[in-house]
């Protein structure tokens, strides 16, 4: 049987992680995925370098190989995509991506994983939000989302609301039109001039599920 | 997806080499949601997603921020992300913890601790009675819709524990009232919460898993019940008519009612208090709709249009007849009009039944519907869901007993 990758055991005590270090490519290579494991610790200083990957999972069945360490690795497919998007030019990426980061056949560090997971996120560098392939309308969703950022931020307020016994703090109104006097029907100057069909097709990206 | 933009310092969206920033996104969502009124409704639910999410990840304008939020936040966050997906369905509990700073201050509670040997219906239970117990108060109980009588107990749930691996199905399922205004209601105000069952992080068990023991009081018993409201009913004038006759012949018999309230009582039932999302409304601002809707139905031969439909020059009438119908839809849709022995009227869960209880509970914010298990000499009940009774939902009847000095009763909840 060929060698394979296996995980080496991470260190709860250290709050240990992997991180990936992506291998460079030229843009929209169709080439392999190559990455190299490394091992963290969320208690360094300084803490160290990653972006975290934030991606819809998908269908887990759906399988792809990637280069994990110099062997070939069967991964979702799902995370084979989103490194690949991700993956630069002419530099290493170090990224958090949980399929593949997690031992997700070992049961005891998954669960220590997942309840490190919050700590991991606050001590990333960004999230890295995977929406998926190209947007056919890409340019004119950001021209909708401008026209709708600019009407909203001048049109705009927002407040915040208590029950009696100050439960569900709430803050409400926050795109209430200012003259509005509470409740009622939005005026009809707000009405919007279109149907924003780019927008709409980029909010029915799977992520959002 | 929530925890990880949440809590991240900074997240940015890639679509192919597209750059967007996730913030100004979401926060168009929410734009596009409060014009409600004045879109399609299927531009409504496609940016539900987005906008549920900016609540949560939003620092500036967002409901709270990691920072902030606790256990409270922790129901309001796990009920959103219910829409969102996971492989394993546990996560919805488990992933979100940090979201809400349950992890930080030592541990994270017995109860909610990751542990992928638990099933998905004792780690969703587990949560249910975490958030109850621990804010003693039974909003979140508001989410759960049970989808036939089958259903109450299927997959081996208890009745209370929330399904998070369900999405919402609006061809089934009806909308939490008074939608997204958790605070509008007080049924329960008045009565003190005394909690027999907190659960301290790592103490021995001393409950039983499958049972949330509250205290309250039965309100009454339901007598007669209509059917639900379903699209049927909104897209064909004969089937409304007739469900709205039906209706009306049940506040005929409602004794607590004289002939001039029951109108009232009626146009306000039939919309659980309240014509717009977040706001409550006028006895006046009510009826005024109410009259508009019922003028329309005898003029015309067909339902109102969607207020999204109406063109900007349509008069008063029309406008308020929309409303009406659209508020109607947001209550009635998938429950049942229900009158009690005594003569109370309201609106509950489709499985609400002939000799049903209609209980006040300490910490709910609406009354609910539980239906006593026959194969138990205990109090046990099975949970059915939250419903709204004309006169009580502002704690009008937990005053009065509280002020009798009657008892409360306990109900196991199983």
């Amino acid at each position: 049987m060929a060698a394979q990758f296996s995980y080496r055991p991470l260190d709860p005590s250290r709050i240990q992680i992997r991180v990936l270090q992506v291998h460079a490519a030229p843009e929209s290579s169709t080439s392999t995925v190559h990455c190299t494991i490394k091992h963290v610790s969320l208690l360094d200083r300084p803490l160290p370098q990653y972006e975290a990957m934030s991606y819809a999972w998908g269908d887990p069945s759906l399988r792809c190989s990637i280069i994990l360490d110099g062997f070939p690795t069967d991964v979702p497919a799902s995370s084979e995509q989103a490194l690949r998007q991700m993956r630069m030019e002419d530099n290493l990426r170090t990224i958090w991506i949980d399929a593949i980061c997690i031992n997700q056949r070992d049961v005891e560090e998954r669960s220590q994983q997942v309840a490190m997971m919050a700590d991991i996120y606050r001590s990333t560098v960004r999230v890295l939000v995977y929406l998926g392939p190209p947007h056919p309308a890409a340019d004119q969703a950001l021209q909708e989302l401008d026209y709708i950022l600019r009407d909203m931020y001048a049109t705009s307020h927002y407040e915040q609301v208590f029950d009696k016994k100050g439960f569900w703090i709430s803050k409400v109104g926050f795109l209430s039109p200012q003259n509005a006097t509470g409740g009622g029907e939005p005026e009809a100057r707000h009405v919007p001039p279109k149907d924003f069909p780019a927008l709409m097709g980029l909010y029915e990206r799977a992520w959002f599920r | 997806m929530a925890q990880e933009v949440a809590l991240a310092p900074a997240s940015t969206c890639f679509c192919g080499d597209q750059e967007f920033d996730l913030i100004g996104l979401l926060r168009a969502a929410v734009w596009i949601e409060h014009k409600q009124h004045h879109v399609r409704t299927s531009m409504l639910s496609t940016c539900r997603a987005p906008s549920d999410l900016q609540r949560h990840c939003d620092r500036e304008y967002g409901d709270a921020t990691p920072e902030k939020t606790s256990w409270r936040h922790f129901a309001q966050v796990t009920t959103t992300t219910r829409k969102m997906n996971t492989t394993d369905s546990r996560d919805r509990v488990f992933a979100v913890l940090g979201l809400v700073g349950l992890d930080r201050e030592g541990l994270v509670p017995t109860l909610l601790s990751p542990d992928y040997t638990k099933s998905k219906a004792a780690v969703y239970r587990d949560a249910t009675r975490f958030i109850c117990e621990e804010s003693q108060r039974l909003g979140l109980l508001a989410s759960i819709h049970h989808r036939d009588q089958d259903d109450i107990n299927a997959g081996g749930f208890t009745s209370w524990a929330v399904r998070w691996q369900r999405s919402f199905d609006g061809n089934i399922d009806p909308i939490a009232f008074p939608w997204n205004l958790f605070f509008l209601y007080d049924a329960s105000d008045g009565l003190e919460w005394a909690p027999r069952t907190r659960v301290e992080a790592g103490s021995n068990l001393h409950y039983i898993p499958d049972v949330l023991r509250v205290q309250g009081f039965t309100l009454d018993k339901v007598a007669q019940v209509s059917d639900a409201l379903s699209w049927e009913h909104l897209l064909n004038l004969p089937s409304m008519t007739a469900l709205l006759a039906s209706a009306t012949l049940l506040v005929a018999n409602a004794r607590r009612l004289n002939n001039k309230d029951s109108t009232f009582a009626l146009a306000a039932t039939l919309v659980a208090g309240c014509l717009e999302a977040r706001a409550s409304a006028s006895a006046e601002e009510i009826l005024e709709a109410s009259n508009a809707f019922s003028s329309f139905l005898k003029q015309e031969d067909k339902p109102p249009l969607w207020l999204f439909q109406l063109d900007e020059n349509a008069d008063q009438q029309s406008r308020a007849a929309s409303r009406y119908m659209l508020a109607m839809h947001s209550a009635w849709m998938h429950r049942r009009f229900f009158l009690t022995e005594s003569g109370y009227i309201g609106l509950g869960p489709k499985v609400t039944q002939k000799g049903d209880v209609v209980a006040i509970l300490i910490g709910g914010p609406w009354p609910f519907i539980l239906r006593l298990c026959e194969a138990s000499c205990e109090a046990n009940y099975q949970f059915l869901g939250q419903c709204y009774v004309h006169g009580v939902m502002d704690g009008e009847a937990a005053r009065a007993h509280q002020d009798g000095n009657s008892e409360l009763e306990r109900f196991d909840l199983v």
